[in-house]
Order: structure tokens, then C-alpha cells, then sequence
């Protein structure tokens, strides 16, 4: 199994709990998108969509911090160019 | 524009490489009913669709479609992995590998390259929606040969999850559909093509 990573973190990291709940909480939101483009004017789901895209932000700013970027605008230029550092998701 | 999130959209883990099966999932990535066709149509059709919710909605289920192209190809990788000559021609996989090696090449599992052939952008609503709601459920046939194929957790887990997202988008785009013609004379959606005409004729 190839490890040609220096961010310190395993591949173990991409399915660790940190990473579950980034996919889960940007799932959530991106289903709800799909909804709200043809319910866009359902409140309920419209306030759902709030507090999740916060859960989102906060599970991100979790993978940002424990693994690294997970977009371009995530990197710190300060810490060296981490975009190309992580596992590139195909990467077992 | 697009911008890309360095994760997928459902994890991918195989751990126990299976070339033979690795070409029948390829038909997901460049075959008939696969992602990249599907991505190419909904983001081909949605310029000229008229109502903005539904181009939205296009777009949007086209950038998905990308995603679960980057799954698909996650999954072809992570079988052919360190395949030794005898593995490949126990496995049948020696007719993609003289051409591929263990490269990801966008064909079927027959060996038939991806075209723009397998899919329309009709530049009329109606007819483009309709076109998507067949792709949907041929995606979702797919999805169920493969699992009756497939025994391995590592494999089946990502594949149903991308056969569950292809009931949705059906969902979706059925209502897409609804939404369009509710904006058409109800007592003849043909009367004209919105998307191009500017008034019935």
C-alpha cells in the first residue's frame, strides 16, 4: 500500500470520524439543494438548510484543521502548499 | 465555474483488488447509462432550458453526476491495483490492459468507448426531461446488475449508495417535468417549444 503523504495523518484519516462528518453533513446539504430547486419555498426546509450549512461549516473547519484543506481557499499559504499534502481521495 | 472539495462524495476503501469486476463497474464511468454521460447531458441541456428553477436543478444534479464520476473511477482504481500478468489473465482483464494497463479509460465493459451518442440535448423541455427521467432508471438498472454481480462490502457499499441517488434525481427531475408544463397551455403542453419559439405558432 503506497503512503506518499507528509501530512503526518494515515489514510485511515479519510474514513476516520472526522472525515464521516464532513461527508455527512456536506450530503446533507447537497441533497437538500437538489429539494429546494424544486421546493424553494418550503420553509421548513429552507430553515433545515440553515442550521445544516453551519454543521457543514463546523465539521470543514474539523477537517481543515486535523487533515487538511479540503478546498482551495481552505489553505494557508503560511503552513506551505498543504493542497497537494493530503491523500487525493482515490487514494486507498 | 466549478470548484473542487478534495473528498468524495461517499467514501471509496477497496481493499482486495478484482480486475473482472473492476470492467463491469467501468460501464458506470464510460459506458451507455454511465456518470459521465449523465453529467454531459444534464450540464449540455440546462442553457436552453427556460424555467431558471429547473436549469438550476440541472445544474446542479450535473455537478453530482461529476462526483459520482470521480466515485466510479475511485472504485475501478482501487480493484486493479497491483495486478501481477497472472492475475490479469485469470481474471479476463487482459483485453482492457493491453490497451490501458491499469489506466482509467472512459468505455464500456465491452470495451465500446465513451460518445456523446449516448446521450441527447434536445433544446426542448419537455423532450430533455423526459430524456433524463429514462437515464435515471437506466442508471438505476445498472446500478442493480452490478450488485447482483458484486459480493465484496468494501465494493456494494458505494455502489448502492450511488443507486439510491439515482431514485432521487428521478424524483427530482419528475417534478422538474411537472414544473415545466405547469407553465404550459394545459390543453396543449406541444403547442409550442418554449425554449425556442417565442409565442405558440
Amino acid at each position: 500500500m503506497e503512503n506518499n503523504m507528509n501530512c503526518g495523518c494515515t489514510q485511515n484519516a479519510l474514513t476516520g470520524p472526522t472525515a464521516m462528518q464532513l461527508a455527512q453533513a456536506g450530503f446533507v446539504i447537497f441533497d437538500l439543494l437538489l429539494y429546494l430547486d424544486t421546493h424553494p419555498t418550503d420553509q421548513n426546509a429552507l430553515s433545515y438548510f440553515a442550521a445544516k450549512k453551519s454543521q457543514y461549516e463546523q465539521a470543514k473547519a474539523a477537517y481543515v484543521q486535523q487533515i487538511g484543506p479540503v478546498r482551495i481557499s481552505d489553505v494557508d499559504p503560511a503552513d506551505g502548499w498543504t493542497w497537494g499534502e493530503t491523500p487525493w481521495p482515490w487514494e486507498v | 465555474m466549478w470548484s473542487y472539495e478534495k473528498r468524495l462524495q461517499y467514501p471509496v476503501r477497496i481493499t482486495n483488488p478484482n480486475p473482472k469486476i473492476a470492467q463491469v463497474i467501468l460501464s458506470q464511468y464510460g459506458g451507455p447509462d454511465g456518470e459521465l454521460g449523465a453529467s454531459l447531458r444534464y450540464l449540455s441541456q440546462r442553457y436552453t432550458m427556460p424555467n431558471r428553477k429547473v436549469a438550476g436543478l440541472l445544474t446542479d444534479i450535473g455537478t453530482e453526476e461529476l462526483a459520482h464520476l470521480e466515485m466510479v473511477s475511485a472504485i475501478v482504481h482501487q480493484l486493479t491495483r497491483n495486478l501481477t500478468p497472472e492475475e490479469i489473465l485469470a481474471q479476463g482483464f487482459q483485453n482492457y490492459y493491453v490497451d490501458h494497463t491499469a489506466g482509467v479509460y472512459p468505455a464500456s465493459a465491452a470495451g465500446v468507448p465513451f460518445t456523446a451518442a449516448y446521450i441527447q440535448s434536445k433544446g426542448d423541455p419537455i423532450t430533455d426531461l423526459s430524456e433524463d427521467l429514462g437515464a435515471e432508471q437506466k442508471a438505476r438498472t445498472t446500478y442493480d446488475n452490478i450488485l447482483r454481480l458484486v459480493d465484496d462490502p468494501d465494493v456494494r457499499d458505494p455502489i448502492a449508495f450511488l443507486r439510491e441517488r439515482e431514485i432521487v434525481h428521478y424524483q427530482r427531475f419528475g417534478e422538474g417535468l411537472r414544473m415545466i408544463t405547469e407553465e404550459l397551455d394545459a390543453k396543449n403542453f406541444y403547442a409550442f417549444n418554449p425554449a425556442f419559439d417565442k409565442q405558440a405558432r
